[in-house]
């Protein structure tokens, strides 16, 4: 594939993005901590890399600066009624980041059913997944997903199809 | 590429449009020795444009038309005001929508053409037989799928109307989806068969054979295996020295003379410009959303609702994009992502039955139709975590061991559901927007249902661990753009004749999916292809004598 030496050179750069700390563009150290604790409890690190290696913030922090800057607006608002739900249901609590991971999953499951939630449900997928140019990094997405970026296979494909062409199940 | 026609010399055909139609026609024209211009109001993409970026390619809709420059309303009937909304979607560069399509290349049955007949009148319906046959287009069925090269197996089909030559091209290979759909449909004593893809198994005239990267739908193929109009009928157009395509020309007007003949037409170049192309005849190919909206738009003091309308009826009978999808997770792996999308069917719920107490039918595919965000975002059936640790740990399985089927829904035609110009929204460049009317007529939805449960049937016979679906509720947008120009023999109640011609206007000739007298059960490409071909052979005799 013709864009192949590209793509790597791109996944390295954003790979470099994340070690780097590189500082967010659009977003303040707040919100962009805010998020970065919010989308670290949608796409949680377990076995396998989490939203938070993915860089996820940085994705949604370039987003919002470029191809998104229509929801600027609604992560404003977001973010500004999540906090204020979290004074109300963990008082004294100082910040969405300060709380515990329990404590931020029942933030986030008191608001799942908002159009705010799905977006940031939906960006943080993205981020996790998204090709490096728009500063997401999918190596960890893939191996969630037992995705393989090959890009070009050869049957057989799967177990069910591989007597079918030519295997032995 | 030819030196480009001069503005002010009329070419012998403008067409406009560059997708399976208007390509088609274009290559037919320009091959027997016409001067063509094609006006593409997208740009002229190729393969090295077409990367695997699921959020350029999916979620930014880099090849559909964009409703931020080119807003449509929508509204269920004449009673409500529409509202912006997207429901028309279509392939918007050189290619339309072959470029990105799913490469499904169904020809009709035999009883597509004559269902009227077969089934009787429906009231509130413009159900009508088909002014030609499937006999009349089988030989153009044939020459597209030699022309771009078509992936099937002949006979393998039990219900197939008698087919001149075989497939060019032996079937792709079976995937895991492919052979649990033939499974189960085979328990419940179907006769699943090798889907007839528009993708190249082999080499084939001097392109290279299908690489199995998984991104068909939405993505073009960047080693034009897919038998797009791009990759074919397009380059053939060209390479006679006689056609120009022009892309990024957003044409806003067919002009007519004092004679009531068509001059040319008005359109945008990409600076957004307005040029006029002199021309002899104009055949509109701009698919059946995009072809009544202009239609519409080239009204004037002789043709006041609009050109080629005398009848009323340009817009009207809008046929919609039905469709359920089922879906079902397996004991191994499939990993369905890899691959074509769609390598099995069955049609033998195709055929409309009285037993059922409604008109309807459809054909059932096998499919996976995910790329990786878009299987994290609704990849994990709606009853299970949808994100979290829980869903973390289930995403995975679900990516590669599930598949779907898609069942292709009959779409009943009715004056009600339409296409015309919204009264006050404006595109970007000052045109009227399109304002789509459409509602579903009860019918659509009991058959709806009843596929939904036969892809459940297939779907656990098939040995499915689970199986889950979203219902027959979802009516979102369409990408089979049908109806809306309806071809037939009575001048007050169809738009064009069979050969595609316009009743009222003798230089003009309409062919695409708005030329639909009925849906089909969808995937209408390789219909719409195989009308072109006819039309095309129906331009080029009656040019030959002067009758153009």
């Amino acid at each position: 594939m013709a864009a192949l030496p590209e793509v790597l050179a791109a996944q390295r750069h954003a790979r470099e993005a994340v070690k780097t700390g590189k500082q967010p563009a659009f977003l303040d150290k707040r919100a962009a901590a805010d998020i970065e604790a919010l989308t670290s409890e949608i796409v949680p690190t377990t076995g396998t890399p989490g939203a938070k290696e993915a860089g996820v913030v940085h994705f949604i922090d370039r987003a919002l600066a470029t191809f998104e800057q229509d929801n600027q607006r609604a992560y404003r608002d977001g973010l500004a009624a999540l906090n204020a739900k979290r004074a109300t249901m963990f008082p004294g609590s100082a910040s969405i980041p300060a709380l515990t991971s329990q404590q931020r999953i029942a933030l986030l499951q008191s608001v799942e059913s908002t159009p705010f939630f799905a977006l940031l449900r939906t960006h943080t997928m993205m981020g996790f997944l998204a090709d490096p140019v728009y500063g997401g990094n999918p190596a960890g997405g893939y191996r969630t997903l037992g995705f393989q970026p090959a890009h070009m296979y050869a049957p057989p494909f799967g177990w069910y199809d591989d007597k079918a062409n030519g295997g032995e199940n | 590429m030819p030196a480009p026609y001069r503005a002010t010399d009329p070419v012998d055909f403008l067409v406009v449009g560059s997708g399976a139609a208007g390509g088609s026609v274009a290559k037919e024209l320009s091959q027997a020795g016409f001067d063509v211009v094609v006006l593409e109001q997208g740009p002229y993409l190729t393969e090295k444009d077409f990367t695997h970026d699921e959020l350029k390619f999916v979620f930014q809709n880099y090849l559909i038309n964009d409703i931020r420059k080119q807003p449509q309303t929508y509204r269920t009937t004449a009673a409500e005001t529409a509202s912006r909304d997207l429901r028309m979607v279509y392939g918007r560069q050189v290619g339309g929508g072959t470029v990105h399509f799913n490469s499904n290349y169904w020809r009709f049955l035999e009883l597509d053409f004559r269902e009227r007949s077969l089934w009787g009148g429906i009231p509130g319906t413009g159900f009508s037989d088909w002014p030609i046959t499937y006999s009349d287009l089988e030989p153009y069925y044939t020459k597209a799928e030699y022309d771009i090269g078509v992936s099937g197996l002949a006979g393998a089909n039990p219900f197939e109307g008698p087919r001149s030559q075989p497939y060019p091209l032996p079937p792709m290979p079976v995937k895991s989806s492919g052979v649990l759909f033939e499974r189960g449909a085979r328990k419940l004593g179907l006769r699943p068969f090798p889907a007839p893809v528009a993708i190249l198994s082999r080499d084939y005239r001097g392109r290279t054979a299908c690489k199995h990267c998984g991104y068909c739908p939405r993505f073009g193929c960047e080693f034009a295996s897919k038998s797009s109009a791009l990759a074919t009928v397009i380059r053939m157009a060209e390479r006679t020295k006689r056609c120009e395509v022009r892309a990024d020309s957003y044409v806003s007007r067919i002009e007519t003379d004092s004679q009531g003949r068509v001059t040319g037409a008005a359109y945008f170049d990409a600076r957004r410009k307005e040029r006029f192309q002199k021309a002899k005849a104009v055949v509109v190919c701009a698919n059946g959303a995009e072809t009544p909206r202009l239609l519409l738009m080239s009204h004037s003091n002789r043709f006041p609702h609009g050109l080629a309308n005398s009848s009323g009826l340009v817009g009207k009978y809008l046929m919609y994009d039905l469709g359920t999808l089922v879906s079902g997770l397996f004991e191994h792996p499939l990993n369905d992502h890899k691959s074509i999308d769609v390598t099995r069917v069955v049609f033998d719920y195709y055929a409309a039955d009285r037993r059922r107490g409604f008109y309807g039918g459809g054909g059932i595919d096998c499919r996976f139709g995910s790329n990786p965000i878009t299987h994290a975002i609704l990849g994990v059936p709606p009853d299970l975590p949808q994100w979290g640790s829980e869903w973390k740990g289930l995403v995975g399985e679900y990516f590669t061991h599930t598949m779907s089927s898609l069942a292709h829904a009959t779409s009943l035609p009715m004056e009600s559901n339409r296409i015309d110009l919204d009264p006050v929204l404006k595109d970007a460049w000052g045109l009227p927007a399109m304002r789509v009317t459409y509602r579903r007529h009860p019918d659509d939805i009991a058959n709806m249902k009843f596929l939904l449960a036969r892809q459940r049937e297939i779907l656990e016979a098939a040995g499915a661990r689970k199986v889950w679906d979203l219902g027959p509720d979802d009516l979102s947008y369409s990408v089979h753009l049908m109806g809306t120009c309806r071809m037939g023999a009575d001048p007050a109640a169809s738009v064009v004749d069979k050969y595609h011609r316009a009743h009222d206007v003798p230089n003009l000739f309409v062919v695409d999916g708005s030329s639909f007298v009925t849906s089909g059960r969808q995937q209408p490409t390789a219909t719409i292809q195989a009308l072109a071909y006819r039309a095309a052979a129906h331009m080029i005799e009656s040019a030959k004598r002067g009758e153009v």
